[in-house]
């Protein structure tokens, strides 16, 4: 990962050129401790995590859409005259038309409010329950992190025992 | 009859593309027909379904067999068909990387090399995309494997007006850099890298920084965790637009600033001709076959998993006027190099010279000379 640039091999081309003073750059910067050193394999270990927490159903993807909830005055309380179904439908019609027109205005005043409220408080169940899923999903990934960190350092540690070992010792096994 | 046949035949997919160009190349030659295994809505006019191959004896030259993935109904129809074969080997991904995301693509990328061995007696003729191809079918035990350059069509994008609406759109995104990946949206392709990097890139260097990204949606669950992991590594705005038109393609790269590519195994990748061909400077990996691809007229990543290292490169790229200018005009030379106008003359020259591929089964009788194994069968 930290490839010393020092070690490079000194060429005249420009892109190689450019290259290496990336390089150079990037290996002062964490000499100085301004950027990490990065794990070879840190970048999969981040998205193994992601990739688990998505096969798990933690990561929101996509929110729920609450879309448009509004408008009871859809709701379909009359129906309109149609030209079809001969003389005795469209007499029926006739009648009907106005009476059902009547009994979706009295609907729609007794359900309207009742409508929007609902409305209202779906959308903001819906906007809750995004933003847990968010968090939780956020959370989780982030606690799976630490514990790969620490799993990563715990297993440096174990190396660095194990390269302490005087030549010839038994492995300690811990029984 | 010159008919090739491909697995999966898609809009916008290389192989579907390069496929194409040969048809149309071949036309002059003798009839020439596309079969596929899959087909998606789009190429019906080109592309013909499997059960429609013709079966010998009404086939009378080898059939050209692009391999990309294994797959048994594919198999099964070459060899029940006794088919003689010309091979387009356009190199299978490591199936470790879909051994637990999608294992049943894991067992076809592990059987396709079983089914190239089954077939190598078969194979009269046999192309790679690269070295690095070739190399992979000799393991194989293929023999006398001809390098020969897919047949990118890198000049239809001069051929399309840049879409105008998706020039808003990008002008939308704000003044800073784009960063352009063209890439399916697969495993092995290493999307997430380019994501870790260009988050990097915005938090140290650019943050008016964007990152398109282009390529098809292949796998939920990857694609999926490509958009959590944005999310989790701080990615501000990342576009990701699946699908799109060649017009639209034609526009990100005349607005693009840099091509990232971070894709663990290549067989060649269109995708970096097209943007050299563009004018648009390549930052790849440095796996596979990509830095073949590349040469000298771009910049290869030896650690690709190091997001701060790609990204101070990304940022040399964009600030650095000198080094752009080098990269693109590089890239531009080599692409043209690349070209179906190049590489296609080159397939067909092998192909119409090869002392048995060339020629019908009846005037490999007539001429006296032994059958070649796929031969009479």
């Amino acid at each position: 990962m930290d490839r010393d640039a020092e070690q490079q091999a000194p060429s005249t081309d420009e892109i190689a050129a450019a290259v290496a003073e990336v390089r150079r750059d990037l290996a002062e910067r964490r000499a100085r401790g301004e950027l990490p050193h990065l794990p070879s394999d840190e970048l999969d270990r981040q998205f193994s995590a992601v990739v688990e927490a998505v096969e798990a159903g933690l990561v929101e993807e996509p929110p729920i859409e609450t879309g448009d909830l509004h408008g009871p005055a859809v709701l379909e309380t009359w129906r309109p005259l149609r030209g079809r179904g001969g003389l005795a439908a469209r007499l029926i019609g006739l009648l009907l038309s106005p009476l059902t027109r009547v009994v979706g205005v009295v609907v729609r005043r007794q359900v309207g409010e009742f409508s929007t409220r609902t409305a209202a408080v779906v959308e903001q169940l819906v906007d809750r329950q995004n933003r847990v899923q968010f968090f939780l999903s956020r959370t989780h990934l982030d606690r799976q992190r630490r514990l790969e960190y620490r799993v990563a350092e715990l297993e440096r540690e174990v190396e660095r025992l194990r390269a302490a070992l005087p030549e010839g010792a038994p492995p300690r096994t811990g029984a | 009859m010159w008919d090739q046949l491909v697995v999966g035949a898609a809009p916008g997919d290389a192989i579907t593309k390069s496929a194409v160009l040969i048809r149309e190349a071949l036309a002059a030659h003798g009839p020439s027909e596309i079969y596929a295994q899959h087909l998606e809505p789009g190429l019906d006019s080109h592309v013909h379904p499997l059960h429609e191959l013709p079966r010998r004896p009404n086939r009378d030259r080898p059939l050209i067999f692009h391999a990309s993935i294994g797959s048994w109904p594919v198999h099964r129809a070459i060899v029940e068909n006794e088919q003689r074969l010309v091979l387009v080997y356009h190199n299978f991904s490591p199936p470790e990387y879909y051994a637990d995301i999608a294992p049943e693509i894991a067992g076809d990328l592990i059987r396709g090399r079983w089914e190239l061995e089954q077939l190598r007696d078969r194979v009269e003729l046999a192309f790679a995309d690269s070295e690095y191809n070739a190399e992979e079918l000799r393991v194989l035990g293929y023999r006398d494997v001809e390098v020969v350059a897919p047949t990118p069509d890198v000049d239809r994008l001069d051929r399309v007006v840049p879409d105008p609406d998706m020039l808003r759109r990008i002008d939308g995104w704000g003044p800073g850099p784009l960063v352009l990946c063209v890439a399916q949206q697969l495993p092995h392709k290493r999307v997430e890298r380019v994501i870790a990097a260009v988050a990097v890139l915005q938090q140290e260097h650019e943050p008016d920084a964007r990152l398109a990204f282009v390529g098809v949606d292949r796998l939920a669950t990857y694609s999926r965790a490509l958009r959590a992991m944005a999310r989790t590594v701080g990615l501000r705005d990342p576009q990701f637009l699946g699908r799109i038109s060649d017009a639209e393609l034609s526009a990100l790269y005349l607005r693009a600033a840099v091509f990232c590519t971070l894709s663990e195994h290549e067989g060649f990748c269109v995708p970096i001709v097209e943007a050299m061909a563009t004018g648009v400077p390549v930052v790849a990996a440095d796996r596979a076959a990509i830095p073949s691809t590349v040469g000298e007229a771009g910049i290869v990543v030896d650690d690709p998993d190091d997001p701060v290292l790609v990204a101070g490169l990304l940022a040399k790229v964009v600030r650095d006027g000198d080094l752009r200018r080098l990269l693109v005009g590089r890239g531009v030379g080599r692409a043209r190099g690349m070209s179906a106008a190049h590489s296609l003359p080159r397939y067909l020259d092998a192909l119409l010279r090869h002392p048995t591929a060339s020629r019908t089964v009846a005037e490999l009788v007539a001429s006296g000379e032994p059958l070649p194994a796929g031969v009479g069968r």
